[in-house]
């Protein structure tokens, strides 16, 4: 699109036999950007990150990484690269030292120095000399990141990186990655099937499905709220006509939408934390019992629809 | 290239596995070298004229013998005619004095065992990191995969060399020291056709023996490259590659009812037969040869179309 994309794909395919994997895609990251790439598993996103660091060639269409073609200019193209393709597999039988120097040699100017600062950066230091089979995945995934940025990408690619991490893990991984595209204009991406990680994580979003892009969105909004003020929840009542009743009120003062179960005693609901709060208040005044109340997880293709506004009444 | 070939080094040394192969070629060759040592304990090298003269004598009758065949009588005046050679310039068989270089010579035929270990390192290394998963990382580096797969079979290629130079090595020292450093310049001699006599360094003579059985060692150690790329699985390459070579001679002997049966790689590895004159008919030095290359080039080809072409799907 402009001088400042790092990464382009235009009208990607790859087909496997007869089978069509990724489909006609288009998408491009810009620097300073953390692009998430969303999808349940087996939508593609593995093979779009395989395609975009030449581990897969292209059945059609064209991948540039700053300018150079990853298929006809792969070693110019991927000097750019730094990724981390489906788990960190490592080399087990050496240490996490002797891991990123293997890759250190083999990129140009990364010095000793360069290494033990990368090492502190993700806080392996203490157990950096020990061998990998050792390090718990989490470890594993802290080296994974390690080997990605020892050469300063300018596109950094991390599949599923959260895997493994403790909440603490990914929250300073988060901060790493935002600190990295603000500091460093680096570009990132970050797939993942959890909607919610990616929400905190990213500018924008492209959600992936049967290989095809259904929609793209920016996610952060200006008071920097996370967008899903939405929330789904399920209220286990003893009465759910009358709840449905309640919700389905005409004149309602929440916008929400509401739905009965017909078989359990759960009421379906969707609003943000204060308009379910209301709608509990207002259930208890009018004397419905509540048991509980439980979060519920859309699918993809729901929450994204509602994301996007598209979604059906 | 450097930097790749370090690295290809590192990850192979320091794993336990290739110091166990090292360890196991050692021993075998003590084991051998004692075995040999063991057997040949009586010959003190005192009496070898005693033996020398006895030969001579019952040559001399071989040959009045009027039964004797053209064959035998040929041998016996060969075996004369060195005999003679020996007790004039005091060079004595170095089978009838404890000298160390007999044994160091047969050496050379342990390259077998080396040759199936160093299958294990062949068979493994490119496909080892397609089991480890390693591979994805190995190959989003800017080095195209053509230079990886290179830095890779330069890496199987002095590695398995170290292993017949530890071999070679291994049995001078140890036989060195089992005989005592006795007649270690004793050298052997020869008998070209037209029947001049000529001495023949020992140490000269096993590093040609070496020579002759790193032909199969180097196309074994290649195929089993091959396999390791093309099937991307350790199991697979090292069972298939070890499989051939051991039923390799099975196969040549099979083969050689058909005219098409020298055409079989195994067929033609053993140049030694050219040397003996024992070629088989049909057969010379430079088919020979010229098998062992094409064979060579399909195998280098094939790995390197297996290992840039492909895509890597684990």
């Amino acid at each position: 699109m402009t001088a400042t994309a790092v990464l382009q794909l235009q009208e990607v395919s790859k087909k496997m036999g007869k089978r069509t994997i990724v489909d006609r895609l288009n998408l491009s990251v810009q620097r300073g950007e953390i692009f998430g790439l969303l999808g349940p598993n087996g939508a593609g996103k593995t093979t779009v990150i395989r395609m975009i660091t030449g581990l897969l060639s292209l059945s059609q269409g064209e991948i540039t990484i700053c300018g150079h073609s990853v298929s006809r200019q792969f070693e110019q193209a991927i000097r750019h690269v730094g990724a981390i393709v489906e788990n960190p597999e490592m080399y087990k039988f050496l240490s996490g030292y002797d891991n990123l120097r293997h890759y250190a040699r083999m990129m140009r100017g990364i010095s000793e120095r360069r290494i033990e600062d990368t090492v502190r950066l993700v806080g392996l230091e203490e157990r950096i000399f020990d061998k990998v089979k050792t390090y718990s995945l989490g470890m594993r995934q802290r080296l994974g990141v390690a080997q990605a940025v020892l050469h300063r990408p300018d596109l950094l690619i991390l599949d599923e990186p959260t895997n493994g991490l403790d909440p603490a893990g990914i929250r300073e991984l988060r901060d790493y990655l935002r600190k990295m595209a603000d500091d460093e204009g680096v570009a990132v991406i970050v797939s993942s099937h959890l909607l919610a990680e990616m929400e905190l994580m990213c500018d924008r979003v492209a959600i992936i499905d049967k290989g095809k892009l259904i929609g793209e969105r920016t996610v952060k909004s200006g008071s920097g709220e996370p967008v899903t003020e939405q929330r789904f929840v399920r209220f286990e009542v003893d009465r759910p006509a009358a709840a449905r009743q309640l919700f389905g009120q005409p004149g309602n003062a929440s916008a929400a939408s509401a739905a009965v179960d017909a078989d359990s005693h759960e009421v379906e609901f969707t609003g943000t934390k204060e308009q379910i709060a209301e709608a509990n208040a207002r259930l208890i005044a009018d004397g419905i019992k509540v048991y509980g109340i439980r979060p519920v997880n859309k699918t993809l293709e729901q929450t994204f629809l509602e994301m996007t506004g598209g979604g059906t009444k | 290239m450097i930097s790749l070939l370090l690295n290809e080094h590192m990850k192979l040394f320091r794993r336990a596995r290739i110091w166990v192969l090292y360890a196991i070629i050692f021993s075998i060759v003590c084991f051998a070298s004692t075995a040999y040592f063991n057997s040949s304990r009586d010959l003190s090298g005192d009496d070898w004229r005693a033996t020398v003269n006895k030969q001579i004598d019952q040559d001399h009758r071989t040959i009045a013998n009027s039964k004797t065949t053209d064959q035998a009588k040929e041998n016996a005046q060969r075996r004369l005619a060195l005999n003679e050679y020996r007790l004039e310039h005091n060079i004595p068989s170095q089978s009838m004095v404890p000298s160390p270089w007999s044994t160091i010579k047969k050496s050379s035929s342990l390259t077998m065992i080396a040759t199936l270990l160093a299958i294990i390192i062949a068979a493994d290394i490119v496909a080892g990191e397609f089991v480890w998963g390693t591979i994805k990382l190995l190959l989003i580096r800017p080095h195209s995969r053509a230079k990886i797969l290179l830095s890779k079979y330069l890496t199987v290629l002095t590695t398995a060399l170290s292993m017949l130079l530890l071999q070679l090595l291994s049995s001078i020292v140890v036989n060195m020291l089992l005989y005592r450093f006795q007649y270690i310049t004793l050298p052997d001699l020869a008998m070209d056709t037209n029947g001049h006599i000529r001495e023949v360094n020992m140490l000269g003579a096993t590093l040609i023996d070496y020579g002759y059985q790193s032909i199969e060692f180097l196309l074994v150690v290649s195929l089993a490259f091959m396999l390791s790329s093309v099937f991307r699985s350790s199991t697979l390459a090292v069972g298939l590659a070890m499989f051939v070579t051991l039923a390799g001679q099975i196969i040549t002997a099979l083969l050689t009812r058909y005219p098409w049966g020298k055409y079989w790689l195994f067929a033609n590895t053993d140049l030694t037969i050219y040397r003996a004159g024992a070629a088989p008919e049909g057969m010379t030095m430079g088919f020979s040869l010229t098998v062992i290359v094409v064979y060579y080039a399909l195998f280098l080809a094939v790995s390197w179309a297996a290992f840039v072409r492909r895509d890597v799907a684990i």
